[in-house]
């Protein structure tokens, strides 16, 4: 569903928030799964373990940011939590593979 | 969100704007006052007001005596040695209680100075600044990275909806109406300053990727304790060995110092901690000044305590060091005037570029408001003056307790130290209860009274501030200044500079806005007749 | 000492590159001098020159203070002269007067060619 100009009231600040909580919430859970994600794959590639994690962690708030921008962008609400979920799924899978 | 990217971003940058400005204000506030927090502790602890430090310092002749009768039993005992900022040492331990204990020490004798019975600069206002004071689950931290976050958002955004940004960069019309001039400043302080204000923000989140990202270590090292301890010796170092519990001694610590010298290659320390003072495996941490490089170094050296041989050795590794870098230029640990008086600046810049975000919102909408009876703007604005005006008047009055509290007063169980805290607190809940008392009338006029009595207030606490300094330590202004003690005195005259300032906003905002419309519209008439000659307003 | 002089003409170096980016726009030129825009030197070269003067700023701050405090300072520096030239324009536009009265380039122009 995307936030209607026609929304007014209870239903629009419904939107908004479940909009806002998705791209500022659920995007934070996904770097948080992506950053030790990338640490490991760049550990893997070669690089020493601690300075990969550094790496990705530093990496990580420059990719929340383009994420916060994207998600404040997409139109449909339930198209940014459909996204964000399933990006949160694949990389814990990732994650839980490597460990 | 909405039909185009840059209409979203528009509705981002203003909700984002509103909702987080008065913790982005107060934020960028004590940040900006952080830049010379050694300097505001010199002014708050009168005590510390020494000379500057003694070029050959000896640790075994100032130091070890006061911990060895102080910090006797405790576990450690640590000392951060003078720097050309401060110049006092100070030594801190671990009571029987656990609880840390800190006493500074003049380097020149050793002897223990009184206790300040004062958080000051880097005790109150510093930390204020990264995690607000909000210890419980660590929702200052949090609450403090998300309005980082916020900002980089903001900064983003506000550059997408500036449509005329290379058109606009040099335009400031201070004489147009509110709404214009406001929207003029923001614009100007946002974009001008936009790669201070984007990597200021940015290096502050990356000081702390252990705090918001505290699993990235387990794609890497696992999950568990172990696996975080080894992640943190490898990107931190670090040297431990348990006690033995059998008597031991503790050789020459200036000798020690001299060592670490050398394997830094001039490099000085800037901390040294001595870990089971007494036992047989007692061992001694030295740490590395971060006074010559931008770079805060995770150098570090270990010494055997009893015969002084070193035990271990680290630097950090190149990523590591990129990190540290970063974090030092937020930190800004290093020497440099120049660059500390322009991050002060900058910083300033920042405060009006948030407070005038505020105002032209509340401009660009308080007809529209007033008209359908919506309470957002009357509500915004009590807010924000609260966050702008009224965390100025509490700093202000912080400063005024600590010149008037007695020296070991207490009261409710509250010592002195948390009795100016308190002060700080009561007096910024006041501005906001003053903000909503005197909020507009009629709702369709901006909030005179509420901004211009605050203003007044800032001018009065000010000036104040600076004379009670005068006569409570006799270090007034004159003195300070003839003798070259630039910590007190700089700190005086930019709260007179404060005060200046205060007085004129509030001038400008006892002039009714009528008269000011007025009076510009003349003036603009005669320009255009009369041409040059005329003085300019 | 060398370091300060140096520091201070990069930091005069960068204030004089931003007065020449905003009297390359009209509405700053016509605020400060009363020549028409159509008598002022190219405004393609003033952008020009006015950006050159801040690279040239940084060469000079690194000179002065080695390249991470000089690239650091300069960062800054720009910033606090661009705003130091904003406040000037939106004041005082007449102190700027002098630097317009070099800029006049009274040499027949092809329409367009501001």
């Amino acid at each position: 569903m995307a936030i209607q100009s026609t929304d007014h009231g209870a239903a629009r600040i419904a939107r908004v928030s479940l909009h806002v909580f998705g791209a500022v919430f659920g995007g934070y859970a996904l770097i948080a799964l992506m950053v030790p994600l990338a640490g490991a794959a760049m550990a893997g590639l070669g690089m020493a373990r601690s300075e990969a994690v550094v790496l990705a962690a530093m990496l990580g708030f420059v990719a929340y940011l383009a994420l916060l921008v994207w998600g404040f962008s997409v139109k449909s609400t339930t198209r940014l939590w459909l996204k964000l979920a399933s990006g949160a799924a694949a990389t814990a899978g990732l994650l839980w593979l490597v460990q | 969100m909405e039909t185009t990217f840059r209409n979203s971003m528009a509705w981002l940058h203003t909700w984002a704007g509103v909702v987080i400005g008065s913790v982005l204000f107060a934020i960028f506030w004590m940040g900006t006052l952080s830049v010379f927090d050694r300097e505001i502790d010199r002014w708050m602890m009168p005590m510390t007001r020494l000379a500057a430090p003694v070029a050959s310092l000896s640790l075994d002749a100032t130091v070890r005596p006061v911990a060895e009768r102080l910090a006797a039993k405790a576990p450690q005992w640590g000392v951060l040695l003078p720097t050309e900022r401060v110049p006092t040492l100070r030594l801190s331990w671990r009571d029987d209680k656990d609880r840390t204990v800190t006493r500074y020490l003049d380097p020149a004798t050793g002897a223990v100075l009184p206790e300040a019975g004062s958080h000051a600069g880097t005790g109150f206002i510093f930390p204020f600044h990264y995690r607000l004071h909000l210890k419980w689950m660590d929702l200052g931290y949090w609450l403090v990275g998300l309005a980082a976050m916020a900002m980089l958002v903001l900064l983003v955004s506000g550059v997408v909806i500036h449509k005329k940004i290379f058109a606009e960069f040099f335009l400031f019309r201070p004489r147009k109406r509110l709404q214009r001039s406001s929207l003029d400043l923001h614009n100007l302080t946002g974009v001008i300053a936009l790669p201070f204000h984007f990597v200021i923000t940015l290096s502050g989140l990356i000081i702390f990727i252990g705090i918001y990202f505290p699993q990235a270590h387990v794609g890497a090292y696992g999950i568990g304790q172990e696996a975080k301890d080894q992640y943190r010796l490898e990107a931190r170092g670090g040297y431990q060995r348990e006690k033995t519990n059998t008597p031991g001694t503790l050789a020459s610590l200036d000798a020690m110092v001299n060592h670490a010298e050398r394997e830094w290659a001039g490099g000085r320390p800037r901390f040294v901690r001595v870990w089971h003072p007494g036992d047989a495996n007692s061992y001694v941490e030295m740490r590395r000044s971060y006074a010559r490089d931008i770079t805060m170094n995770r150098d570090q050296v270990y010494f055997d305590a009893s015969t002084g041989g070193m035990l271990y050795r680290f630097e950090a590794a190149p990523v590591m060091t990129v990190q540290r870098f970063i974090s030092g230029l937020h930190f800004i640990q290093f020497e440099h005037w120049t660059l500390r008086w322009l991050y002060f600046l900058a910083g300033l810049s920042g405060c009006v570029m948030i407070a005038t975000g505020f105002l032209f919102w509340l401009e660009a909408r308080r007809v529209q408001h007033a008209k359908k009876g919506l309470t957002g703007v009357r509500v915004v604005e009590a807010l924000a003056i609260g966050s702008v005006t009224g965390i100025v008047i509490a700093t202000l009055a912080f400063f005024v307790a600590n010149r008037l509290l007695p020296l070991g007063s207490s009261f409710a169980g509250e010592d002195r130290a948390a009795l100016e805290m308190w002060v700080f607190y009561l007096i910024w809940l006041a501005t906001f209860g003053h903000a909503a008392w005197r909020r507009a009338d009629p709702p369709t006029q901006p909030a005179r009274r509420a901004w211009r009595e605050q203003c007044m207030a800032i001018a009065v606490l000010a000036l104040a501030a600076v004379l009670l300094n005068g006569v409570t330590t006799g270090d007034h202004l004159f003195k300070t200044l003839t003798r070259g003690y630039w910590p007190v005195a700089g700190m005086d005259m930019l709260l007179l500079l404060g005060t200046g300032v205060a007085l004129w906003c509030s001038w400008r905002l006892s002039r009714p806005p009528a008269t000011a419309k007025t009076a510009a519209s003349a003036r603009q008439v005669s320009r255009d007749t009369v041409g040059e000659g005329t003085p300019d307003a | 000492m060398p370091d300060i002089a140096l520091t201070i003409i990069a930091a005069l170096v960068s204030i004089l590159g931003f007065i020449l980016l905003a009297l390359a726009q009209a509405r700053h030129w016509a605020a400060v001098s009363k020549t028409p825009v159509e008598q002022r030197v190219n405004s393609a070269w003033l952008t020009s020159a006015g950006l050159g003067a801040q690279i040239a700023a940084l060469i000079l701050t690194i000179q002065a203070q080695g390249s991470s405090f000089g690239s650091l300072l300069w960062t800054v520096m720009i910033s606090v002269a661009a705003m130091a030239v904003t406040f000037t324009l939106a004041w005082r536009p007449k102190w700027l007067r002098p630097i317009a009265l070099l800029l006049r380039d009274r040499t027949p122009k092809t329409p367009g060619d501001v």
